[in-house]
């Protein structure tokens, strides 16, 4: 996996010249969690969508080799009118992701089976972050992105993202963004502040990264 | 080269999954789906042909009305068809452009292939319904000039679509425009009429700038033995889909940006 930032830059307003993200230059690294805080909401997406490749930079170079699949719990790609089913098969093939293995996976995950034969809008919302939380963690990626927390009112499908998260961040980097103290505690050995001019500051200690972000929502 | 070919590997990957998932959203949500998309040409021939036996009007070309009226609508339906279903796909896949490597580019090309596929099934169901009903021989004199006709309306419905589908991004008002400016399209394309017969030269210098009136013709003349046009004019057909793609594809490069918004 390579996953390099020199120099990139990714314009919100033209005419005003503000940016989201301002001669950014980052390294990622294979079995690293990464957290990305910033109290502007938009940056960070901005970011992460960069990551990804979903967009590209205005200005500078993303070297970026390896599998980036969607961030974790994304349901955007699940057609209501589709199968969830269907809709995981999708978005397989568009990762090139071995989609009767994430099936079968994914059955035995969420303890669930004939769900996955019906259509996504008539299944309680509950279940539908279930399956999009199961089909963004089975895949295999090289990156994976977590955005916000990953709690379900189910203990067992909790454990079950717990020892799913525990085996990724052994095996691939994890880019966090997420305010929830315990994954970050977990899992985030650096921290990326990004401040409103799109400037980027990089701590190596979790510590100093949160007091910088509750410093800059703070406007100290 | 090898990444070139890795990156054309990846380009197909993402294209075949958009192909199959605008098959299943497309047509496929319903069970009747796919026989509704049939039963719209149909209905129209049907339609039309009644309407022209009250008013009591024979065919201006050979001797089947509805072999007239289904070279026309068929046609038509074949630039249209395209056209129409691409005006809303950026908005239809916007939460797949946001989430996804998908560009508005591999979507357009899914839809081609989709709708393409759709299009030329339910043409040929139609045309050999019909020769089997007596309507024609089944003997195409000119199997040729049929597909190129064929290819043509879809590069022409491709291009418009293009460019129609980015314009619709921008202005989101121009979904109605379209709706509007496609009823003179379709009353001046030829569908229920031969140009040359029916408008003197003065008409007819306006109207063969709209190029549907040149895909119908040529339709009708690798049909028809005993008729040959005298509008159509492979030149502008070209030229037109030629500007269209180019126009659609400058635009979709312009609007990239705001269709995932």
């Amino acid at each position: 996996m390579k996953l390099e930032f020199i120099n990139v830059s990714k314009v919100n307003n033209r005419k005003k010249q503000t940016y989201h993200l301002l001669e950014a230059n980052i390294d990622f690294a294979e079995q690293e969690g990464v957290a990305v805080l910033s109290s502007h909401e938009r940056s960070t997406t901005s970011l992460l969508k960069l990551i990804s490749g979903v967009e590209a930079p205005t200005r500078g170079l993303i070297k970026r080799e390896g599998i980036f699949t969607v961030p974790i719990g994304d349901a955007a790609y699940f057609h209501r009118e589709l199968s969830c089913e269907e809709s995981i098969r999708f978005i397989c093939k568009v990762y090139g992701q071995d989609s009767n293995r994430i099936i079968k996976d994914i059955k035995e995950f969420a303890s669930i089976g004939k769900e996955l034969k019906q259509k996504f809008k008539g299944q309680p919302a509950t279940l539908k972050r279930k399956i999009a939380i199961s089909t963004s963690l089975l895949m295999n990626s090289d990156v994976y992105q977590l955005t916000g927390v990953l709690n379900h009112p189910q203990p067992k499908f909790n454990k079950n993202i717990q020892n799913r998260l525990d085996e990724i961040a052994k095996k691939a980097t994890l880019i966090l963004a997420t305010t929830s103290t315990e994954l970050l505690t977990k899992y985030a050995q650096r921290v990326i502040v990004i401040d409103g001019q799109g400037y980027l500051q990089q701590f190596s200690d979790l510590q100093s990264g949160i007091e910088a972000h509750k410093a800059q929502k703070t406007g100290k | 080269m090898s990444a070139f070919f890795k990156a054309v590997g990846v380009k197909a990957r993402i294209i075949n999954a958009l192909f199959i998932h605008a098959l299943l959203t497309e047509h496929g949500k319903t069970k009747i789906g796919y026989l509704t998309a049939l039963a719209k040409p149909l209905g129209q021939i049907v339609m039309l042909t009644t309407m022209f036996t009250i008013l009591g009007r024979a065919t201006p070309i050979g001797d089947s009305l509805v072999l007239f009226l289904a070279t026309g609508i068929i046609a038509y339906n074949l630039c249209m068809g395209l056209t129409n279903k691409m005006l809303k796909m950026n908005k239809q896949y916007r939460s797949i452009l946001n989430s996804t490597h998908a560009s508005p580019f591999d979507i357009s090309i899914a839809f081609l292939l989709s709708e393409t596929l759709i299009l030329i099934l339910i043409s040929m169901i139609i045309l050999i319904g019909l020769g089997n009903l007596g309507y024609w021989d089944h003997k195409i004199d000119n199997l040729i000039g049929i597909l190129l006709t064929t290819i043509a309306s879809i590069a022409l419905g491709y291009g418009v679509g293009l460019f129609n589908a980015s314009v619709s991004a921008i202005i989101p008002a121009y979904e109605k425009v379209w709706k509007i400016l496609s009823m003179p399209l379709f009353l001046t394309s030829g569908v229920i009429f031969v140009a040359d017969q029916r408008f003197p030269p003065s008409v007819i210098a306006i109207i063969k700038y709209n190029p549907l009136l040149h895909i119908v013709e040529s339709m009708r003349d690798s049909f028809y033995r005993s008729w040959e046009s005298t509008l159509f004019e492979l030149s502008y057909v070209l030229w037109f889909i030629l500007c269209s793609t180019l126009a659609g594809l400058l635009m979709q490069k312009i609007t990239q940006k705001r269709v995932r918004v």
